[in-house]
């Protein structure tokens, strides 16, 4: 025996020895030791300080349910806060730190604070910081609250997903879940079982017993044998079922040991789940009982037979159940002598005598000794267990303690599985009322191991739940002395007082308790807490535990990295990025990018030595003057076909389509049903039966769905076929005086004369031997070509393009110059200079839209009283007197010295063909008003404005006619 | 997350669908009065129970369908076509 390793357990391999470090010193412990169970073994005892009053706590538990031992694990960006030292694998060279104390753990300014504890009752900050502002406290307060530090920088880790579908999955390799695992395998069934351990076994590797005949090593290996030789079913370890959502969906998480990734995220969806997630051990209440040393009675099991460790010299167990001479025989047989058993209930119907060692019926502990760290128990009769009780003091180093078995219902509750209260269990057990769950084993209240394998596989009743407990349970809360320091909830530091305060002031519902108390709501979703809890409130509320009722278990079981959850989507694999085909060349032309949708494109494409100011300028006056090209492929382009296409985009737009002729293009106007301008662009007719919709770049993929919506939902029985061709088609963009020029250089079978091919129609044809649709628009005012090939030759165009315009100066223009002249000609950009209320008499299209005789979507709604009025925003120009002043995009609009708002810029610019800036904007009754002087207010700055008309440059428009 | 049978395509997540709100709302012909027409618009069903709703596979094929879904244990007990009438409670 070594310090206090007392003999080699399951998991251990003695022979392989690893350094680690806590606190910064180096300790020892063995391959398969936890960082609990070699810390506890090298004679630690205090792994940390409470969340609120800065106490003590050592280990408390084997396992997820732990409460005490959260530690920082790891070094720098790589490490994690509030790990369970109970469930971190040793390795050679581990760093862990102890965490919420400064400066160190052994002495903790803040430990102060529980000298104040009735100071500081639940509700405390909420009572408290009221006056003025909460938010003028937040910060110093969230300092001093919470556990770990979470890293700075980016998590450098890998992580990865996988989705996995089968018909059966297991949440527990436990026995139960073996057994489960076992006969859904054999049945044919694809099966996937999952044990958050390092080893299937469960409650078997930390309480050895036979089973079925067999030991119990054994009956294990026997069980993952045959798994093993099952083709479809699969056995994962150190995988955790962390939540159960709709539809039987269950997510799990996975730790990768060794290097590359460190966690894997697995998505399940499973026919049937079964759930054998065990039980887990609740505590006692009563004074000090948080002390280092107090560890839950199945955790000292764990801790002896799998890490051979003993958390304590001298050995002291309290409980009200049998659990204690089951636990009290495995010590002896271990040759380990337990110094006193303290058991609440009055009469026990197990031998006891044989084993030696003093038992205290009907007797609690009533509080604890100790500086930092538990040396004795006080112990007293229930009957006297008042005020000035006779109690009996035990030294000790180590109590064990047992409040019963509770089954583990979080994952049923996940799934919305009803629970009941069992009173032979005083405990809640899941009722599973759909067939594609089921419960098993401990988890659903059956303890005894050999009645529940017989149970699981004749398929008929149930086995007696009292068999572990043999005379039923004692009491397990003892309330003499000062509740201030019982502890209810360990993890966030609740006590009784606590509960009596919440109970006093009526928050007496069991979720008002939970919230304004804080149990149950830590990470751990009150796996030691909400019993007690709810035991307590309904004790001192006259109520039955079924009458509180239980609040909801709430995902994540155990905390899940966030690093897990994004996997690798994160970085440029966050959302897709969509690149034009010609991005290479922007990229080589020095454009500057920016989204717009879900579109990278060239704003601009600076020289050496300008800034965006000066190119958008040179670009703009490039077109104005000359010519210039543009990348326009991210315009959607929806193809229409059927003989009901007129009459179905007849409805999807305000305008007119059936008497649009072939080659012709209109401007039209999308609304939604309520009315509101959705998308603005141009269609054309290709033929009788076929349309070319061009929407707005960032809304192809809406307008496209949109239409979908309506030729399924509204107009089945029209004959049409919709497709969007956004990326099969670029597109460039050739605008300027001289843009005919330029393109009358390729060879083509159109005739780009001004007669034979007027602003407003569409030629296709052949270019360069390449098939084209050509439409003559104009967003930039310009006399413009919007010259459309399959993607695949856009790159040999825009290159052509640039080539064979050379000595025109030919000028490639980015979206943001494309702004500047939308603006300049007050050309509308949906989305920009509308808002989600504009409808088409606000940007000037009422009179088109009251001459359709035919419905359309929205029509009716142009109707409604609030789209009549007068005061609606309206789409106006806007410009600033002194011309030398910028707009900003955004100012609100107000009368002369008003102060309330009549509107705001929705765009402004500069404009290098005017040599002023000039907007446009949203304004109450703007259109009655041209000519009006107002202000513009931009964050506080006042300026004067005057509303004119939004086209800025060649009102006539003959320079896009041209 | 829940798991929506698309007619053509089979049971897929729900991520590859959008929700397209209540299902069998009828289109009220343009004379309507403005009240009729508002609650056309605005007005939905928002029971405790059965909903009847439209979804789009718009991750997928695209097709629209309805389900009649529970919306407090989300369980789905019907997938139907697009066109087809509203199935009675009990169906």
């Amino acid at each position: 025996m070594s310090g206090y390793r007392f003999s080699s357990g399951s998991d251990i391999r003695s022979s392989e020895p690893l350094n680690f470090r806590f606190n910064g010193k180096v300790y020892q412990g063995f391959e398969g030791d936890t960082l609990a169970s070699a810390l506890l073994a090298s004679g630690v005892r205090t792994f940390g300080r409470s969340f609120k009053r800065h106490r003590p706590r050592g280990v408390f538990a084997a396992g997820v349910e732990e409460t005490g031992a959260l530690v920082q694990v790891g070094e720098a960006d790589t490490s994690t806060p509030n790990a369970r030292a109970s469930l971190i694998e040793l390795s050679n060279g581990l760093t862990a730190r102890t965490q919420n104390h400064w400066p160190s753990v052994d002495f903790d300014v803040l430990r102060g604070l529980d000298l104040f504890a009735s100071l500081i009752p639940a509700g405390f900050y909420n009572k408290t910081f009221m006056w003025p502002s909460w938010h003028w406290y937040e910060f110093a307060i969230r300092q001093t609250a919470g556990f770990g530090r979470t890293p700075k920088h980016a998590d450098p880790d890998q992580y990865v997903e996988r989705h996995l579908s089968v018909d059966v999955l297991v949440c527990g390799g436990g026995p139960a879940g073996l057994c489960a695992a076992r006969t859904a395998g054999e049945s044919g069934a694809s099966v996937l079982l999952a044990e958050q351990d390092v080893r299937f076994g469960g409650s078997l590797n930390s309480s050895p017993t036979s089973v079925q005949g067999l030991a119990h090593e054994r009956w294990v290996s026997d069980q993952v044998d045959a798994l093993s030789s099952m083709p479809a079913v699969r056995t994962f370890t150190r995988t955790r079922v962390s939540g159960l959502f709709d539809h039987n969906m269950a997510l799990l998480v996975r730790r990768i040991a060794g290097t590359g990734p460190r966690e894997e995220l697995i998505r399940v969806r499973a026919k049937k789940i079964i759930v054998a997630t065990g039980a887990i051990e609740q505590p006692l209440v009563f004074e000090n009982n948080d002390r280092p040393g107090i560890m839950l009675l199945g955790a000292m099991q764990a801790y002896l037979h799998r890490f051979g460790v003993i958390s304590g010299r001298d050995i002291v167990f309290a409980g009200n159940s049998d659990l204690l001479y089951k636990a009290a025989r495995d010590f002896t047989k271990a040759g380990v002598q337990i110094r006193a058993i303290i058991d609440s209930r009055a009469h026990v119907s197990v031998p006891y005598e044989d084993l030696d060692i003093p038992v205290h019926l009907g007797s609690m502990v009533v509080n604890t000794k100790g500086r930092k760290e538990l040396t004795a128990v006080q112990v007293a009769k229930i009957e006297n267990a008042g005020a000035n009780a006779e109690s009996l003091t035990i030294k000790c180093d180590a109590l064990g303690v047992s409040g019963g078995l509770a089954p583990c219902v979080h994952l049923a509750s996940h799934a919305k599985t009803p629970l009941r209260f069992e009173e032979s269990i005083a405990a809640f057990v899941p009722e599973p009322d759909s067939t594609s769950l089921d419960v098993v084993g401990a988890a659903a209240g059956d303890f005894d191991l050999e009645d529940t394998l017989a149970f699981m596989a004749s398929g008929d009743t149930r086995g007696s739940r009292l068999a572990a407990y043999g005379q039923g349970l004692g009491p397990r809360i003892c309330t003499s002395g000062n509740k201030s320091n019982q502890w209810v909830d360990l993890l966030y530091d609740v006590t009784v007082a606590d509960l009596d305060l919440a109970i006093a002031e009526n928050y007496s519902s069991v979720e008002h308790m939970k919230r304004y108390t804080t149990s149950g709501m830590a990470v751990d979703q009150g796996k030691t807490s909400n019993l007690n809890a709810l035991s307590y409130l309904a004790r001192a509320t006259n109520r039955s535990i079924p009458e509180v009722g239980v609040t909801t278990f709430r995902p994540p079981y155990m905390p899940v990295t966030l690093g897990t959850l994004a996997g690798d989507r994160i970085r440029r694999f966050y959302a897709p990025v969509r690149e034009l085909p010609m991005h290479d060349r922007h990229k080589a032309l020095g454009a500057e990018f920016d989204f717009y949708g879900p579109w990278r494109r060239p704003t601009c494409y600076p020289h050496p030595g300008e800034d965006e100011a000066k190119a958008l300028a040179r670009e703009a006056l490039a077109v104005r003057s000359g010519v210039g090209i543009c990348d326009g492929s991210a315009l959607g382009k929806i193809e229409v076909r059927g003989p009901d296409a007129a009459q179905f985009l007849n409805l999807i737009y305000l305008n007119n389509v059936p008497s649009l002729k072939v080659g012709g293009i209109r401007y039209g106007l999308m609304l939604h049903e309520n009315g509101v301008v959705f998308d603005d662009g141009v269609f054309c007719r290709l033929a009788e039966d076929f349309f070319l919709v061009s929407t707005t770049s960032a809304n192809a993929a809406r307008v496209f769905g949109h239409m979908e919506e309506w030729l399924q939902c509204e107009r089945p029985s029209l004959d049409v076929t919709l497709m969007n061709a956004t990326e099969s088609w670029g597109n460039v963009t050739i605008a300027g005086p001289k843009a005919r020029e330029l393109l009358s250089r390729f060879e083509m079978d159109i005739d780009l004369d001004g007669n034979a091919f007027p602003f407003m129609t569409m030629r296709t044809g052949r270019l360069e031997g390449v098939v084209a649709r050509i439409m003559r628009v104009s967003f930039s005012g310009e006399l413009c070509f919007e010259v459309n090939v399959p993607s695949a030759y856009v790159c040999d165009l825009w290159d052509e393009s640039m080539s064979r315009g050379e000595d025109l100066a030919v000028t490639p223009y980015g979206v943001e110059t494309m702004m500047v002249l939308r603006i300049e000609k007050g050309f509308l950009h949906v989305g920009t200079d509308t808002d989600g209320q504009s409808v088409p008499d606000d940007v000037g299209w009422g009179p088109i839209a009251s001459r359709k005789q035919a419905d359309f979507i929205g029509k009716r709604s142009l109707r409604l009283p609030h789209n009549l009025r007068e005061d609606r925003l309206q789409f106006v120009g806007i410009e600033t007197l002194d011309t030398r002043k910028s707009l900003t995009t955004g100012a609100h609009l107000t009368n002369q010295r008003g102060r309330e708002s009549q509107g705001y810029v929705t765009s402004s610019c500069f404009s290098p063909a005017l040599g002023r800036h000039v907007g446009l904007g949203l304004l109450k009754g703007g259109r009655q008003r041209m000519g009006d002087v107002i202000e513009s207010v931009d964050g506080g700055r006042r300026m004067r404005v005057r509303v004119c008309s939004p086209v800025f440059i060649d009102p006539e428009g003959d320079r896009l006619r041209g | 997350m829940q798991q929506l049978s698309c007619p053509h395509c089979g049971p897929r997540d729900e991520h590859e669908f959008a929700f397209g709100g209540e299902g069998h709302l009828v289109r009220p012909d343009e004379t309507v009065d403005d009240e009729t027409w508002s609650h056309y618009l605005y007005f939905r069903d928002n029971p405790k129970g059965i909903h009847y709703e439209r979804w789009c596979h718009s991750f997928g094929c695209h097709t629209w369908f309805h389900v009649a879904r529970d919306t407090v244990t989300h369980q789905v007990m019907r997938v139907y076509g697009i066109t087809a009438p509203r199935p009675a409670e009990n169906e």
